[in-house]
């Protein structure tokens, strides 16, 4: 299934206008444990005295901030380009209709243009009018937020529900975070799951992506694909291991992981603590110091920051 | 021929394991075709224990740039409102996030670009014994799910129509988008899975949100409670203003990770399971309902 991208494809994901180092979480498979891997893990940056940020990028079930128990704070809309037809400069030529491959627009009466269906804003109908009758108008996509607690400061989307541009308002955030990089030490990217182009969108410019995965059949399998999505871009990775006395095949597991020669780094077994800390909305390192989750991550972060930290 | 699709909002709260064991004890009594809407991240038939049957490819439009003709202008790029091509020598189109809108083709001053459709997913029929699955699969980092979701249930339909199938379950995606919206629009009836966590909860109030604009019944089911420290009363305030019923509690059940692991469903593997003995109540409410 891997394709083979055109080497300026790799160099343009690796590319990124700032020199801050940035580690991906990304899991394929819903639930693996993502966010409280990156929430927890951006904490011990944090604690470990780098300046964080944690960037939610799974903006259709933004959960970040609600495993940090932070209030979500002052939110900026993100906005999608619309367009607004000027009737009275209308000539009638229609080739807007014929430019819009969506169908969007509908001609009821004479020059009288309509927008009816869901229109994705790729503004091609601008382009075509040669009367200038079509202006930009807007419409919200989502919400971004930007949150600090201490040294760690999150960037949140929260996506309007049911609308289709997650990868746009993804790209939205990711240029919020970046224009405040140099602020930084050390930016943790949580994505969406799945593997479509919106974890790719998410995962640009990480040096590092730290890979999320259970030794379930549904884990093992979203794993290998999400790996085959790693290797065409050829990103440095590790796997963590969640859940490891999940019933299952850690055998599988290693087989997928050697197949695209991925290490895996370290893991949890089910943890009451880890997940107390989830149900009631704290990170685990902060909720329980002194656990083997907290160690798990606090020496996550040490190993990360010695390899990509100046 | 009844549609329920189950939906969720937050992933990992138990959302295919519930479809596929809600099917399972459907099919008790009843004709049932299940379909997988996770295009970005199926995996119902590992679930199942379905194999594979037919493979149909999906495809989706895309821009492609003849070198041949192209100058190098790179107009293309500056008219591009999905930042799906990138240049330098010459203009290199990012199929991922290509939605085919050909704005790059119009400003094309050789006409060097063309919009054509690309395979970028498929639609796998398969078959479980008890029951037939389509499931759509999107190629690895693609976008454009939501004609794929619509092909995954115009075959469901289809399925069901040829075998008199009195239910179709459908496993939605994740999330709050385009895909969910895809997945649920014309269902009879929507169950919404989640569990008792602060970030399923908040999850669970976006995806009633999304719900609440269309006139489909919707009742919620609460997974994996009884949980070690189970402090959290969940339903709050906001699902009771929406009059969902809780149609069902299902205790935290290390029988179901055990199935999952054996791929069958748990209602069939452990018939006497905790979980299974919810579901068939589910079942029971699900024939009341609809039938």
């Amino acid at each position: 299934m891997s394709r083979v991208l055109r080497p300026e494809v790799i160099r343009w994901f690796h590319a990124a206008p700032f020199a801050t180092p940035v580690i991906g979480v990304a899991g394929g498979k819903g639930g693996v444990g993502k966010t409280a891997v990156a929430v927890n893990l951006a904490s011990s940056f944090a604690a470990a005295g780098h300046r964080t940020a944690l960037v939610d990028c799974d903006v259709e079930a933004p959960d970040a901030l609600v495993f940090l128990g932070l209030p979500p704070g002052e939110g900026v809309q993100a906005r999608v380009v619309q367009p607004e037809f000027f009737l009275e400069k209308c000539t009638d030529c229609q080739a807007c209709i014929q430019a819009c491959r969506r169908h969007c627009l509908l001609r009821p009466a004479e020059r009288t243009i309509l927008l009816m269906g869901e229109c994705s804003g790729c503004e091609a109908c601008f382009l075509v009018c040669p009367a200038e009758a079509i202006h930009r108008g807007h419409r919200g996509m989502g919400t971004l937020r930007t949150t600090t607690a201490g040294r760690l400061t999150v960037f949140s989307a929260a996506l309007e529900p049911g609308a289709e541009e997650s990868a746009l308002l993804i790209h939205a955030l990711m240029q919020r975070a970046a224009a405040a990089a140099e602020q930084f030490d050390v930016i943790v990217v949580d994505t969406p799951s799945g593997l479509r182009h919106t974890v790719i969108e998410a995962l640009k410019g990480s040096a590092h992506v730290l890979v999320v995965t259970e030794p379930t059949p549904p884990g093992i399998h979203d794993l290998d694909r999400l790996l085959s999505l790693l290797d065409m871009f050829a990103v440095r990775r590790s796997i963590f291991i969640n859940r490891a006395d999940l019933p299952g095949s850690m055998q599988d597991l290693r087989e997928v992981a050697d197949r695209h020669a991925t290490p895996v780094e370290t893991g949890l077994r089910m943890d009451d603590q880890l997940m107390e800390s989830s149900r009631r909305g704290v990170a685990a390192v902060q909720l329980f110091p002194q656990s083997l989750v907290a160690r798990t991550f606090t020496g996550l972060a040490r190993n990360l920051a010695g390899e990509y930290l100046p | 021929m009844k549609e329920i699709v189950v939906l969720s909002g937050k992933g990992g709260v138990g959302r295919s394991a519930l479809t596929v064991s809600l099917g399972a004890v459907l099919a008790e009594r009843n004709t049932v075709v299940l379909a997988d809407t996770n295009v970005a991240a199926p995996n119902l038939h590992l679930i199942a224990g379905a194999v594979a049957e037919e493979v149909v490819e999906d495809w989706a439009d895309k821009a492609a740039v003849d070198y041949d003709l192209c100058d190098h202008c790179l107009k293309c790029l500056d008219v591009c409102r999905f930042s799906a091509i990138i240049g330098g020598e010459e203009p290199i189109i990012l199929n991922c996030f290509c939605e085919g809108c050909g704005a790059c083709s119009l400003v094309c001053p050789v006409d060097a670009i063309t919009v054509r459709p690309v395979v970028n997913g498929r639609l796998n029929i398969l078959d479980a014994g008890w029951c037939r699955v389509a499931a759509g699969e999107l190629d690895i980092g693609e976008s454009g799910s939501g004609r794929l979701v619509e092909a995954v249930r115009k075959r469901a339909r289809l399925e069901a129509a040829r075998r008199g199938a009195g239910f179709i379950v459908i496993d939605g995606p994740p999330g709050t988008g385009s895909p969910a919206i895809a997945a649920m629009k014309g269902a009879d009836y929507i169950i919404l899975v989640t569990e008792p966590t602060s970030a399923a909860l908040h999850d669970l109030q976006r995806i009633v949100d999304v719900v609440a604009r269309y006139a489909i019944p919707a009742g919620i089911v609460l997974n994996r409670t009884g949980m070690p420290e189970a402090g959290v009363r969940p339903m709050p305030a906001y699902i009771r203003e929406k009059n969902h019923d809780l149609l069902a509690e299902i205790p935290f059940d290390p029988l179901v990770p055990a199935a999952l692991a054996e791929g069958r469903p748990v209602a069939d593997a452990f018939p006497d399971a905790p979980f299974s003995r919810v579901l068939r109540r589910l079942a029971r409410t699900m024939e009341d309902r609809l039938l």
